[in-house]
């Protein structure tokens, strides 16, 4: 919103420089996000909080500055007796709508001249950023910006009738408005909620002629040839102004301040105000006395303020006389009672001010939030539930793991589209989708991390970042029987080569790398995890994907991303990734420590080396060696595999060393040479290898 | 034995002069001068000798021993020269060490654990909630009803009748009151979504870190001294703090709280739009509506909640410029953290 700092000075005599004044507004909740010089003046423009409708005026504004600067504040009187005339009569106005309108008041002007407006007030109207028309819509506006309550008038020859109805739109009913669009009215049909669904107009016999609080009509506005007008003063409901002016897209500086609320108590004063600035220069006249309808009784809230309560919520003493002051520099009345203040809220407060909190800030702003002290509280000590420390535990182990084994973090969106969904052949029944989302690209809550994971992995490959291992725990969300549900996911994703350097060569990382990588994260997280053939998963390629298992449970899948995806997302690179419900992993997580004394007695170890069919698995061959001589076989290690065509087709070699070592003694050279024995018997018995 | 010893000297010399490299001269150490070499096999014989020789065989035993010690000593001196003086065989200490791949926590989950270890230090609980939060939560519990202008500020994506995606971390604060008795202090870190175009400074997902504390008499100056103490140790010792009344549905009264700009210390930059005040937090006292609403007594507790947008304060901690560097995962962004 614009303020003008000359036109502030009308009403409050302050002599500070313009910057200084707008530094103290800002300290006291009025925040000016810039200031333009123009002539001698200078514009702020002010960032309003929603509620404080009062401040969307001169006058507000300049009660704000009397309050700071402690400078009286002078109102312009009004007198309007001199042109009335006994002449003009009352207008007819009729309210059906007396809770969305809860007040209008009407006026009837005659005789006017209608005409430029004079030097001063073009000066204000362009000042606010605003093209001067003519004397009476100039004059409406400045007492808008003045007074901040928004004013309509209607030529009141061209209504039909000669009357006034606030009432509700019918559906079908249609209205061009002063901005020369036809606006067609129907139910508002963008609330599910409950209330009234009509828009609120002013209509005459016939036609609506204004949208209620909102913007007048092309046929009834006020022009050159006008000779009569009324002149509307109302309070309309907030929310219904509010809702009107969504639903129809249009937002204007009337509706802006009805839907924050105006003055109830002020429409009088700025219909007359109005009045008298356009009888004095348009030449007209008007009848005594308005048309009053509605609730014109205004209680005021009366509130009961405990210094003690000041002082409990800010920490600092400030004292009784201090406080009224503050108050009724701010347009409060009060009263000293027995330990507490009586204050009564003036009428432009009363939607804001509600309880004895509201004063406190009142208090604090203008005593200045930055005069209160710093003070440290006593400790209190809150326990963190043990389940989300040892989830926070955790969380920290995987993330420094991770981070040693090379991974990166990466944090993608929580929403992703239809067509990722379908990308990776993902089920999309189960998918939570935005009533309003900004647009089809970022629609529905992700139910798989490998989406945002393969983005990242296509947005480094295009960047020519070939090489890449990241990871990411964050939330996947799941609709079940119509409950949301959200679930923390692992996800990692590999590609490319290992880092290399002048003594190292690069390896091409694969399904072994990031199976590796994971077994060394479940040792560091104490899970006791196997890996197990997968039948089945939309992403991956059904000859290299494994599924992850804990505790009798699938914890998650493992594998190399399948062609058909990759073309999908244009990825010209092999992608292995991995997904966990990061929830069943940390179940099955033991990450306290335990000590195993070291052995003593020194082992050692054989090696195997055969040719057996490639389809006898490394884990078999394992497990039957293992078997051959628990008490002693500490171990089993693959050093090599080899397939290709050196050997027979069908076969693959393998070599396999078997460390021995016994908790009680050294091991004989005997021993170990039985069960070695024993161990190429079996896997020529069983798997029919041959041994070199 | 004295002849023997000579001869044994002379060979030893002459071999020692023969050795081509380190490897070879320390073989020939081992086979005289080693614990089961020549050199003690002719002490091991001493004591066979008559009375009257052994003396003499001592003293030369005692002159060769050191003999040999120096020539192999320097020997040794004239490989090591002659390795320094032969390009051929010096390691070129130029070259880079080897290549070690570590990688990198995200910024975002680093800049939120800073700021939960500063809390946690001063007693707060990190407690986390739902990104699907009810309406009631997110927005009635904490003062602020439908169709009322203060939700401009609260855009929201609505998944289906009362479910939404939370616009902030504040209804946590309504959970955790609900089911918990005061005092209580607790910090609320978590992902929230407001509809808002993506550009260089708006995000439609981001993180914010929520704080509240509950207990009799708490008040504004405590706020005061928690939020200045928690800006000293995240921006340092010198930082300032500027409080300026604000309006939030769910505090009373509100404050947005400034800091001394971190990039021109508050001489004026572009980064502070040359105010010297940077602004990061929102604050006040918690409005005894939204005490009534979650059962706590206004009368006998107040409290003060704040909260700070995360990206804010790493974009700021770290120069970053974009926010769409936290969600792009460039590894040559995420590997600068
Ligand atoms: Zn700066």
């Amino acid at each position: 919103m614009k303020i003008s700092y000359d036109w502030i000075r009308k009403y409050v005599p302050i002599k500070m420089r313009a910057q200084n004044l707008a530094e103290k507004l800002t300290m006291a909740g009025l925040e000016i996000t810039g200031t333009d010089k123009r002539g001698d003046d200078f514009i702020f423009e002010l960032e309003i909080t929603s509620n404080r409708p009062d401040w969307l005026s001169h006058i507000g504004i300049a009660r704000e500055v009397s309050a700071i600067t402690k400078k009286p504040l002078n109102i312009p009187q009004i007198s309007l007796q001199k042109y009335f005339s006994a002449d003009i009569k009352k207008p007819q106005v009729i309210l059906q709508e007396n809770v969305l309108c809860p007040r209008y008041t009407a006026r009837l002007i005659t005789g006017l001249a209608i005409g430029p407006s004079p030097k001063w007030l073009i000066g204000r109207i362009e000042a606010m950023g605003l093209r001067a028309v003519n004397n009476v819509v100039d004059i409406t506006n400045f007492v808008l910006f003045e007074t901040g309550q928004p004013l309509h008038a209607f030529d009141y020859d061209k209504l039909k009738g000669k009357k006034i109805i606030i009432r509700t739109a019918k559906a079908g009913e249609e209205i061009i408005t002063i901005d020369g669009e036809k606006r067609k009215f129907q139910p508002q049909t963008d609330q599910p909620s409950a209330g009234k669904k009509d828009t609120l107009v002013i209509a005459d016999e016939n036609t609506p002629v204004a949208i209620a609080g909102i913007m007048g009509g092309l046929n009834t506005e006020v022009t050159s040839s006008t000779k009569n007008i009324l002149l509307e003063s109302a309070y309309f409901d907030p929310v219904c102004i509010r809702r009107a002016s969504k639903f129809m897209g249009l937002s204007t500086d009337s509706s802006y301040r009805f839907e924050r609320s105006v003055d109830i108590g002020n429409i009088i004063n700025a219909s007359d105000r109005a009045a008298a600035l356009i009888c004095a220069i348009a030449k007209a006249k008007t009848h005594q006395g308005i048309v009053d309808l509605g609730k014109k009784t205004n209680t005021p809230v009366t509130i009961t303020l405990r210094p003690d309560r000041v002082y409990s919520l800010l920490g600092v003493r400030i004292s009784s006389t201090e406080i009224k002051s503050i108050l009724t520099r701010l347009g409060f009345k009060v009263k000293s009672q027995a330990n507490s203040i009586k204050v009564i809220v003036p009428s432009f407060r009363k939607n804001d001010i509600i309880g004895e909190a509201d004063l406190v800030e009142e208090i604090a702003r203008i005593y200045g939030y930055n005069n209160i002290p710093m003070v440290m509280p006593r400790a209190i000590v809150t326990e963190e539930s043990e389940s989300f420390k040892q989830k926070n535990k955790i969380t920290a182990i995987v993330r420094s793991a991770l981070a040693s084994l090379g991974f990166n973090e990466m944090l993608t969106y929580s929403l992703i589209s239809k067509d990722d969904i379908k990308k990776l052949d993902m089920p999309e029944l189960d998918t939570i989708s935005l009533q309003n989302p900004l647009s089809e690209q970022y629609q529905i809550m992700r139910t798989s991390l490998l989406n945002g994971a393969l983005k990242a992995a296509s947005h480094n490959i295009n960047m020519g970042n070939l090489n890449l291992k990241l990871f990411e725990l964050s939330n996947v969300y799941h609709k079940e029987n119509n409950v949301f549900t959200e679930n923390m996911n692992l996800s990692l994703i590999l590609c490319g080569d290992t880092a290399s350097d002048w003594n190292k060569k690069p390896r091409a990382m694969d399904i072994f790398y990031l199976k590796g990588a994971l077994t060394t994260l479940f040792n560091a997280i104490g899970v006791d995890a196997a890996f197990q053939e997968l039948s089945h998963h939309p992403c991956f390629d059904s000859s290299e994907a494994l599924a992850i298992t804990a505790g009798n449970k699938i914890i998650g899948v493992i594998g190399r991303v399948q062609g058909a995806v990759l073309r999908k997302i244009d990825i010209k690179k092999d992608i292995y990734a991995a997904e966990i419900n990061a929830e069943l992993l940390f179940e099955n997580s033991r990450p306290d420590k335990h000590f195993n004394a070291i052995v003593k007695f020194p082992g050692s170890y054989r090696d195997v080396s055969m040719s057996v069919d490639s389809g006898v698995s490394f884990e078999s061959i394992s497990m039957l060696i293992k078997e051959a001589n628990r008490s002693i076989i500490k171990d089993v290690f693959l050093q090599e595999e080899y397939r290709g065509d050196k050997i027979a087709e069908g076969k693959r070699n393998l070599l396999i060393r078997v460390y021995y070592q016994s908790k009680e003694k050294t091991l004989a050279e005997a021993e170990i040479e039985a069960a070695d024995g024993l161990i190429r018997k079996k896997l020529i018995d069983n798997f029919n290898a041959t041994l070199r | 034995m004295i002849e023997q010893l000579n001869n044994l000297k002379e060979t030893a010399i002459s071999q020692i002069k023969e050795a081509k490299n380190a490897d070879d001269l320390e073989a020939v150490r081992i086979k005289y001068l080693g614990r089961k070499g020549e050199m003690a096999k002719v002490m091991g014989l001493i004591s066979s000798l008559p009375d009257s020789e052994k003396p003499a065989a001592g003293r030369l035993i005692n002159q060769v021993k050191p003999l040999l010690e120096e020539e192999i000593s320097k020997k040794q001196k004239s490989f090591t020269l002659a390795e320094k003086q032969n390009p051929q065989s010096k390691k070129d200490l130029t070259m880079p060490g080897h290549r070690f791949e570590s990688g990198h926590t995200h910024p975002i989950t680093q800049t939120i654990s800073d700021i939960c270890a500063i809390f946690r230090h001063m007693g707060f609980a990190v407690v986390e909630g739902p990104e699907i939060e009810t309406e009631h939560n997110n927005f009635e519990a904490l003062n602020i009803p439908l169709n009322h202008p203060s939700r401009d500020a609260f855009d929201t994506f609505y998944i289906k009748n009362e479910f939404l995606l939370r616009s902030h971390t504040s209804p946590v604060q309504v959970r955790y009151m609900t089911k918990h008795k005061s005092p209580l202090a607790i910090i609320v870190p978590g992902k929230v979504f407001r509809p808002d175009a993506v550009d260089a400074s708006h995000s439609f997902m981001f993180h914010q870190v929520e704080g509240l504390m509950v207990d009799e008499r708490v008040s504004l100056a405590h706020l005061r001294g928690v939020l200045f103490e928690f800006c000293r140790q995240l921006f340092g010792e010198d930082i300032k703090l500027r409080f300026r009344p604000h309006f939030f549905p769910f505090t009373e009264p509100s404050a947005e709280v400034d800091v001394s700009c971190i990039i021109c210390k508050g001489a004026g930059c572009s980064v502070c739009s040359q105010k010297g005040w940077l602004e990061i937090l929102g604050a006040g006292m918690v409005n005894p509506k939204v005490f009534k609403a979650v059962g706590i007594d206004s009368e006998k507790y107040t409290g003060f909640a704040f909260g700070m947008g995360v990206e804010r304060i790493a974009m700021l901690k770290y120069g970053i410029n974009d926010i769409r560097l936290f969600f792009e995962n460039d590894i040559r962004f995420l590997e600068q953290f």
